[in-house]
This record gives structure tokens, sequence and C-alpha cells, in this order.
């Protein structure tokens, strides 16, 4: 079964997707590290307070995060869309059990999605643990950071094992850019465009942004992805909203794996 | 006509939740026209949501196709076909869009006097011309690299002309930020005007040599 996936997806297109998130991934490091912080580290600046899930300033944080159902959708995105399209699913019924298939469809998406924006956050944090040092994180010297309960998810953890809470930051980013993609792959059973089957995650995003601003929950907390998915957001946010959003986002794909399913007949 | 129409429901209602946002600045307590106008004209949600919604529905009606140039004889009808395409997607959700504007104005106690400022109107165009701009800038991308890097292409220009804005850099398209006088925003209008015309050159040039 991972055989066939591996030769339906384009190799082209995970180098694509790798390559537009380690190009915003550098360029965040290009406008976050300057000279003086390479020679007089005067704020006690680390790779905790300066990679790209902990940016504040940088626009080019923002960008990746707006971005990130775009850049996870890129392997493996069209991969159903074009199968449909081509009749290459009706081969596939024939020969496999189609529900097995159609899941495998979703969790290749899934996997790949996960791993472009993975190894993208994952070089930026190393970059900066090549040239920053490994001081723990200080809530009164790096209170320009702004980190506190109001916009980061286990505070206490970032201030005890500043480490442990980047790594599941990087791992929950990279969990929803798996969503995304999985997303993605399964509108393909209703859009006939493939274009906008790969832009569906980035879609829902937008669409996410701009509701938050109408309709607002109690205590301004967010329910925007790219708010809970950076290590400290620059709007309010909370676990349960954030649970909460995951299990409805994890809900809804289960729901149209099962809908879409059914119009191809499995 | 109709099908195409359809296609452009989704971003006529994300862009109409855009033009509606308006609302929340609007009824704070200050009424000053700069803050109305810092309402209307929100440049944080018209660059990550309105103009990337402009673009995708643009990609999402482009079509080219083979016979069309067997029937014509000529790549020029495609090239007019694209224009149009991006003017009507453009038109349509600008209508949204300031629907959107209406009905916040209407909530806000408002009334049509905001949207009848010469600033107001000024501001519009320069988005509606905007919007043109980066959905051509977005043909040509498709025409050249295809249509997901097309949008890549369009949108890195729009974030770009963006981040300008933000740091307080010159910048064409959120030109529409400020209040400007009549003829600064006219001067604006002309180099996107230009800036129109050469997009529409280069995808004329392009499309010639594309092999379908």
């Amino acid at each position: 079964m991972w055989t066939y996936f591996g030769i339906r997806i384009q190799k082209r297109s995970v180098w694509l997707g790798l390559v537009v998130g380690i190009s915003l991934s550098v360029i965040q490091i290009a406008q976050s590290l300057d000279g003086q912080l390479l020679s007089r580290n005067l704020f006690f600046e680390s790779p905790y307070t300066r990679w790209l899930g902990m940016d504040p300033f940088n626009f080019s944080a923002l960008l990746f995060y707006i971005l990130l159902p775009l850049i996870a959708a890129l392997p493996a995105g069209s991969v159903l869309h074009r199968d449909l399209t081509s009749g290459l699913i009706g081969q596939v019924k024939m020969r496999r059990n189609l529900k097995s298939t159609l899941w495998g469809y979703v969790w290749a998406a899934f996997i790949t999605g996960a791993l472009v924006v993975g190894i993208a956050l994952s070089v930026n944090l190393a970059v900066y643990f090549m040239v920053l040092p490994n001081i723990r994180p200080d809530n009164l010297l790096n209170a320009n950071v702004a980190v506190m309960s109001q916009n980061t998810l286990f505070v206490t953890l970032y201030y005890q094992h500043p480490l442990l809470h980047a790594l599941l930051s990087l791992t929950f980013a990279s969990f929803w850019a798996g969503l995304f993609a999985a997303f993605a792959t399964i509108t393909a059973f209703w859009i006939n465009n493939q274009f906008l089957v790969l832009a569906m995650g980035f879609f829902l995003q937008i669409v996410l942004l701009v509701a938050n601003t109408i309709l607002r929950l109690p205590g301004q907390v967010s329910y925007v992805p790219m708010d809970f998915l950076k290590e400290t957001a620059n709007s309010f946010i909370s676990l349960p909203v954030a649970g909460s959003v995951t299990l409805a986002m994890v809900l809804i794909i289960v729901s149209m794996v099962h809908w879409g399913g059914k119009r191809v007949g499995w | 006509m109709k099908h195409q129409l359809l296609q452009l429901l989704p971003f006529l209602l994300c862009v109409w939740l855009v033009g509606l946002s308006a609302v929340v600045m609007m009824t704070s307590d200050t009424a000053s026209l700069a803050l109305q106008f810092a309402s209307i004209f929100n440049r944080v949600t018209l660059s990550l949501a309105y103009f990337p919604a402009t673009i995708m529905a643009v990609l999402t009606l482009l079509k080219f196709r083979l016979n069309d140039i067997l029937l014509l004889r000529t790549r020029d009808g495609q090239a007019v076909q694209s224009a149009l395409i991006v003017l009507l997607s453009q038109v349509v959700l600008f209508g949204g869009w300031f629907s959107g504007i209406f009905a916040a104005c209407l909530l806000a106690g408002e009334g049509f006097s905001l949207l009848w400022q010469p600033a107001v109107l000024l501001g519009m165009g320069t988005i509606l011309l905007a919007g043109c701009l980066l959905g051509l800038i977005a043909v040509l991308g498709a025409i050249v690299f295809g249509r997901f890097l097309g949008f890549w292409v369009a949108l890195t220009v729009e974030f770009f002309d963006f981040y300008c804005n933000v740091s307080f850099r010159k910048s064409l398209i959120f030109s529409f930020v400020q209040i400007r006088t009549p003829m600064a925003t006219l001067s604006v209008w002309m180099l996107i005007a230009s800036g129109l015309v050469a997009v529409l050159v280069a995808v004329i040039y392009f499309n010639n040599r594309k092999e379908y």
C-alpha cells in the first residue's frame, strides 16, 4: 500500500513544499539575527526567545503560519483529485479495498504535510541553537517577548523546560499541518478544480481569521489555527478552545472521508 | 456564466465577511474620519483575507482551452478571456466586499454619509484596481509556471507590498491605507494602470509561446 503512495506522490511536489517552508524559515532567521545580537547578546536572547514559533515581531513568522496549510498541502494534497479525475480510483476499486485505499490517501497527505512543516520548523530551531546560547528564558530578563498564560499554552513548562515546550509546539504545528493537508485532500470528492483543492486548507484558515474578528469568544480568545499553533500567540488563546478546534477538525475530516467515500461507492 | 458565478460564491462570502468585520472598529466611541477610514481599510484583513480570496477566485475561474485557440485561430482570444475573467471576478468580489462594508455601516449607525466621502471612494477605487493587478499577475504566473505557482507569485507580490507598507516604506497596492489627496490617489491609479498594461502585454507574450 505504501509503495503505491510512494509512486503516486510526486517527488517534485515534496521538494517544492520543503523549499518553500525552509525558505520562509531562513528568511525569518535572516530578519531576526542582526549584528548586534550576534556580537553582544545584551538581552539574554536564546533559541527559545527567537525561533520562528516565538517571534512576534517579524512578518515572516506570521507569514509561515498563515501559509502553513498551503505548504502542507503541496506534497500530496492533489493526489486523490488526480486519481479521481483520471479514473484510476475505478481501477483501484477492482483490485483493493477502496475504503482502506481512500484512508491511505488521507494518511499519506497527513504524514507528508506534517513532515514538510516539521522539517521546516526543526531547521529553524536547529539553526538558532547553532548561533545563540542555550539560556533558559527568564520572565523578567526576557519580558520583551511577553510570554504569559493568556497567549501561551503551558507557560510554566516554557520557563522550566523550554526545549520540551518548543518541541511540543513544533509537534502540534506539524499535526495541524497534517490535518490541513488531509482536509485539502478529501475536498477532492466534491471539488473538481485541482487548484482549489490544494488551496482549501488556506481558504479555511482565512475564513476563520475573518470570522474571528466578527464572532468573538468570551475573553477575546482566538480560535484561528495560526494563532494557537505558534508557541506564543499574538492574541489570547486557551487550551479548551485550541483543543476543541483540533477535535472539530479531526471529526470534520473523518466525516468527510466517510461521506466522500460513499460518493465513489465504497 | 452561471456556473462561474456559482464558483465565486464561497469567495463572495469570504470578502463579504471581510467587509462586515469593519463593524468591530466602527462601533468604538471615537467618531473621527481617520478611525472610520482605518476600520474600512484594515490592511491586515485586506492583506490576509481579501486579496488572497480574490486571487484564488481568478485562478479558480481561469481555464485555458485548446479548442478556443483552434476555433478562433488565434491565441489573443485567450488573453482577452483572461482579462475578462479578472475583471468579472474582481468587480463581483469588490461588490461583495462593498456590501459587507455597507452592512457594517448600517450596523454601526454610520449610514450612507461615510461611504460617500471622497477619500473613501478613492480608496475603494484603489482596492479594485489593485485587485485587478494582482489577479492579472496571478494569470501571468499561471501561464508561465502553472496555476498553483502563479498563486504563490501573486501572493508573494501582495505580501511583499504589505511588508513595505507596515515597514513605513513606499507601497503601491496598500497605498489606500492612508487618506490621500485626489491628485495623489490618481497618480497611484495611473501607476497601477500602467502596471496592468505591462502585465497584460506579458500575458499576451507568454501565452503566444505556451505549449498547450
